[in-house]
Order: structure tokens, then sequence, then C-alpha cells
């Protein structure tokens, strides 16, 4: 019988079964190697509430306050990250977007950097009752800001026009980025240091504080973008077809953007900018099993938190002791991929002439 | 019953459809016609309810479009249109299924499978189960929008409207036979049925009515195909024709003189 629901079930395993195991293969993987018996022992000990004789305490402690929030973070964040691809692509109906493209990781990190620099003066302590969400805060403002800047550059008579979309994203990118480099640049020393290693996305200041924050807002996000699954596939036909339907599509868009916007700024805020993922994520998930947006988002979430954390590892042992932004491995994997991506799409449309 | 009354648009002081009262009966196939930019689409959208705007009143069973749920006018009716250009990979089934999106919240019911089923059967499309969508050819694919547009409209416990935007006008003639004349079918069980078209003798063979649109206004309503004269053809195409009659309908047909 066609029409049964197809097999997801077996894909959905096979992928968090692999991230299961990656998550411990990870955590004991870095400068410093924890064995497996260690990991076990300190479970263990923690489940159960015994004291283990005999165990090495400084690798208890970078276990559990290093290197299994980073996982988690890392876990997360590739999610949130991928799950944000798989619905802007839906959304505007084009295999090239990707938060990056229109602005909103670029936002999120000028308005990050604006915390990193003037955070501490006096004219901003007073937002220090948002305590630990001030950062997180500051970056969905600029997200918003700047996402809403592109949209509505983009949108005219109701309709999303994608090349504007796509132009206005590279003239808010640039300035955000104008933005964040001036920030870096009137900034004292240690701050600059940090802004620019944070352009490139590190997980290296995971605890578990930001990790519980970031997880929280992306399980929501994720949680709430999979009720409009149906909405998103009925969009495939058109804006137009998807109204004819019963879909609200105006509603749609701004909704999924805004919550869009909140998932991938409250993860930039903590971990900096990390480009293509978003991108290479939902295309792979495409080639398995098509395109069902319930499957792609459910998909993006494990598949995004696997190669996440896949990478993170590599970012960790590749120049041992020392550690590379993950956005240098995520950008020389994923940029390629995007051109080839580019190059099949120009191919696909040559019959019908797309000059831009 | 579909009741358009005092239906104008207008963008600034252009007006794209002027003034425009139809009635359309259940069981009628009525085919709007008329020259690139007379407003056919124009007012096929304003009674399907895809464009805001508009002046004067479109009402479905006596009862103002407006004030319908959008998910309520869904189940009454659905709108086939002319190309659809879909950007990543679907199969069939799940096109079809889509019909059925107003009826279920999350996961489709078994009705809603049996009805998709019975569609792809009755369309003779069974043969595309499970085929990329991207791989069909112009007509399959347009069969298979159809499928999906009857199953969103399959009840017919109360009349419903069947829309065509030019359905037809990139297959070839044995897919725009198989098209209309499955809208005529429709029509058939009690369901309005509204279509633009552009070939003059494929209206004639499967329409009941024919209005001619000129300028925004209607021109001519031809409940009798057999008033059509070389006049209204000049007229509203400004083309010269003669008109015979065709033998295998009993109707006019239309052959053109050369320009």
């Amino acid at each position: 019988m066609i029409f049964k629901k197809a097999k997801y079930s077996t894909i959905y395993t096979v992928l968090s079964i692999i991230l299961v195991l990656l998550i411990i293969v990870a955590a004991r993987t870095g400068a410093v190697n924890i064995s497996y018996g260690e990991i076990y022992d300190f479970l263990y000990g923690k489940i159960c509430g015994v004291d283990i004789p005999g165990i090495n305490k400084v690798n208890e402690g970078l276990f559990y306050y290093i290197r299994l929030p980073r996982t988690f973070m890392c876990v997360v964040v590739g999610a949130g990250l991928s799950v944000s691809g798989a619905l802007m692509q839906s959304l505007f109906r084009n295999p090239i977007v990707e938060p990056g493209i229109i602005g909103t990781s670029a936002g999120a990190a000028f308005g990050a950097a604006f915390v990193f620099v003037f955070g501490k003066m006096d004219f901003l302590g007073r937002m220090a009752f948002f305590g630990d969400l001030f950062l997180p805060l500051a970056a969905f403002a600029g997200a918003f800001i700047a996402t809403m800047v592109v949209y509505k550059f983009s949108s005219s008579f109701g309709k999303v026009n994608i090349t504007t979309m796509i132009l206005a994203g590279m003239a808010v990118n640039a300035m955000a980025a104008g933005g964040t480099g001036f920030l870096a640049y009137i900034a004292r020393d240690p701050q600059a240091r940090s802004i620019t290693f944070w352009n490139l996305g590190t997980f290296s200041g995971a605890d578990w504080k930001s990790c519980t924050i970031v997880f929280v807002v992306t399980l929501f996000c994720i949680i709430f973008i999979m009720r409009y699954a149906k909405q998103l596939n009925a969009m495939q036909l058109g804006e137009t077809e998807a109204g004819y339907l019963g879909v609200n599509t105006e509603r749609t868009k701004i909704i999924l953007i805004i919550v869009n916007t909140l998932m991938v700024s409250i993860a930039t805020s903590f971990v900096g900018v990390i480009s293509f993922v978003g991108l290479v994520v939902p295309h792979l998930l495409r080639l398995m099993k098509g395109s069902d947006n319930r499957y792609l988002i459910i998909g993006s979430a494990l598949l995004g938190g696997i190669l996440m954390a896949a990478a993170d590892m590599l970012c960790r042992v590749i120049i041992a002791p020392a550690e590379m932004p993950i956005g240098i491995i995520t950008a020389f994997v994923g940029a390629p991929f995007f051109l080839w991506l580019l190059n099949r799409n120009l191919r696909a449309h040559r019959k019908e002439g797309f000059f831009a | 019953m579909l009741k358009a009354s005092n239906i104008s648009y207008n963008i600034k002081e252009k007006y794209l459809v002027k003034d425009i009262n139809l009635n359309f009966g259940e069981g009628q196939f009525t085919v709007i016609m008329g020259q690139n930019g007379a407003g056919k689409s124009t007012l096929l959208k304003i009674l399907a309810n895809s464009m805001k705007n508009s002046t004067g009143d479109v009402n479905y069973n006596n009862k103002d479009i407006h004030s319908y749920h959008a998910l309520e006018l869904a189940k009454l009716r659905a709108v086939l249109s002319q190309h659809y250009d879909i950007t990543f990979p679907i199969t069939v089934d799940d096109i079809v299924i889509m019909g059925r999106y107003p009826h279920f919240k999350s996961v489709p019911s078994h009705e809603d499978i049996k009805i998709c089923e019975e569609v792809m059967k009755q369309i003779n499309i069974e043969d595309l189960k499970g085929r990329e969508y991207g791989t069909l050819s112009g007509g399959e694919a347009q069969k298979v929008q159809m499928a999906r547009v009857l199953a969103q409209i399959w009840e017919k416990e109360t009349s419903k409207i069947l829309f065509l935007d030019e359905p037809v006008s990139n297959l070839d003639m044995k897919y725009q036979h198989q098209i209309l004349s499955m809208a005529q079918k429709i029509s058939r069980e009690n369901c309005i049925v509204i279509a633009v078209l552009h070939d003059i003798n494929l209206s004639l063979t499967y329409a009941d009515r024919i209005v001619f649109m000129k300028d925004g206004f209607i021109k001519y309503v031809l409940n009798d195909l057999k008033e059509l004269s070389e006049e209204i053809i000049l007229d509203i195409f400004n083309v010269k024709a003669k008109i015979i009659n065709n033998p295998f309908t009993d109707k006019p047909l239309v052959i053109y003189e050369k320009d």
C-alpha cells in the first residue's frame, strides 16, 4: 500500500544511535583523553551517589564541567542551526538559504559584540538585572532587526522576492560585519580577541548554564516549528496555492521568521557565528528520503547535532593541544558544498534563464 | 450557488475588472474567455478569494466568502493553476495527499488515504504512485495536480466549486481533452466548475456556458453556444473567423482566416 507513512523511523533510530555514541566519544576526546572505563566510573558514581575509590578527580571535573556541557552545546546548536536551515529553505522555496545568508547570524553577532564591548559600562550597567540573559537578548535584538530589514526590503505586495532577499541579505551582512569589526577595533585587547575568535565560532566557553538556556530555547522552537510542518509542505506548491489549501501564508511566514530568529540568535550569542551547517544538513536529508518537512525538521535536529559534535571534536584534536575555531572547519566543508549546489541549481534553471 | 455582484478591482485609476454580475449554478461548466489582459484570471482569483481589496460581493451558498474561515473555504472550493514550480524533490503521493490537508490536523485518516487512492484510480494515474514529481511530463504532472484538487473537494454532501486557471495551456491535445473531460464530469456531480481557457474550440466542446470578457467588462454571456457569431469572435479576439458546425458535437466550430 502506497500513501503509507514512509518509513522514516529507521533513519531516526540510526541517527539517534550514532548521536548517543558520538556524545560519548566526543566527551572523552581532546587534549587529554579520558578512558571509557573512567567515564563509566564517573557516571556510575554520579547516578548512584557512590564514592568510587581511586577516581581521578581532575578528569572527573574535566568530564563533568568542560567536556560534557561542551558536547551537549554542540549537539543543541547543531540541531538548532540545521532546523533553521531546513525551515528557511522550505519557507522561501530556495535551496541556498540559511541563517547566515539573510542576516540573522551577523545581526546576532553584532548585538552580542555590543554587549562584549560596552556591557561593563555605566549606561548599560543598569541593564544588569537581565543578568545572564542580557547577552542573548542583545543578540536576539540584533538578529531580529537585521532579519526584519532584509525581509521588509525583499517583500512587496505581500510576496517575498528571493533575489532581492539574497542581495539585501548581503548588504545587511556586510553592515553588521562592519559594525562588529568596528567594535573589535575600539575594544580593549582581551575583548577584541574574544570577538575575533568568537566570530569564527567556538564552543570553548560552554558551561551548564549557557547550555541549559540554549537547550530550552532550541527545544521550544523546534517543537513549535514542527507544528507548521504541514503548512510548509503546502507552501512548496507556491504561496497562492497554499492559500487555496487554507494556509494563512503571511502569518505563517512572519511567525516562523520570528521563531527562527530567536533560535539562531540565542545559539549565536553563546557560540558565535557558525556558517554552512544549516545549509548542508537539510540537503543531506533530502538526498536520503525526500523533502517532507516533518521528516526534515526531526532529521535535521539529529543529523545537525551529530555533524556539529563531530566537527567540534575534530577542532580539538587537529592541532592539539591548541584548538581551532569551529567556523573554519564548517566553512571548509560547507563552502564547496554551497558552490556545488549553486552550480547544480544554475544548470537546472538554465532553460528558464535566470539573470539576477 | 456562486453569486458575484458588482465586482470591481482597480489599481489606481486602472480597472482590471469592472461591474461584474454573474451567477454560477451547480452542474454547470462555465468557461471565461477573452484576450490577454482582459481580466479573466483576475476575476477568477476574486471569485476564489485569493485577491483582496476588490469591491462588490461574492457569495457561496448565500454566505459572503469573507465570512468563511480559510480552512472551511478550502473544503468548499479548489483551484487548479496552469503550472506548478516545485523546488525540492517530492513524490506524487505527497502531492495528492496535500489535497486532504484542510481535512486533517497532523496525520491523515484512513478515510483521507482512501479518497486519495480513489481519486488516483478515477484519473487513471495509479501507475504514477511513488514517482518523483520532477520526473513527470507536463501532462502527467497536471493530472497529478488535478487529483490533488479533486481530493480536496471530494465529499459532495454540499455542492463544491472547482476553479481552473488556464489548466491546459501548455499541454498536448490528449491531456487537454483528458483534463477538461474530467472537469466536465465533476460539474455533472453537482459541482460548479469555472475555467479560464484560451482555445475557443476546446471551450465549445466542453463548456455549458461561455462568458466573454473585454477590457475588464463582461461583453457577452452565451448560455446557448449556438448563439456564437463571427462578430463576437472579431470583437473579442480581433480575429476574422468562420463558424461551421462540428459534426462530432453538433456545436459550433470556429475556423480562422489567415492573418
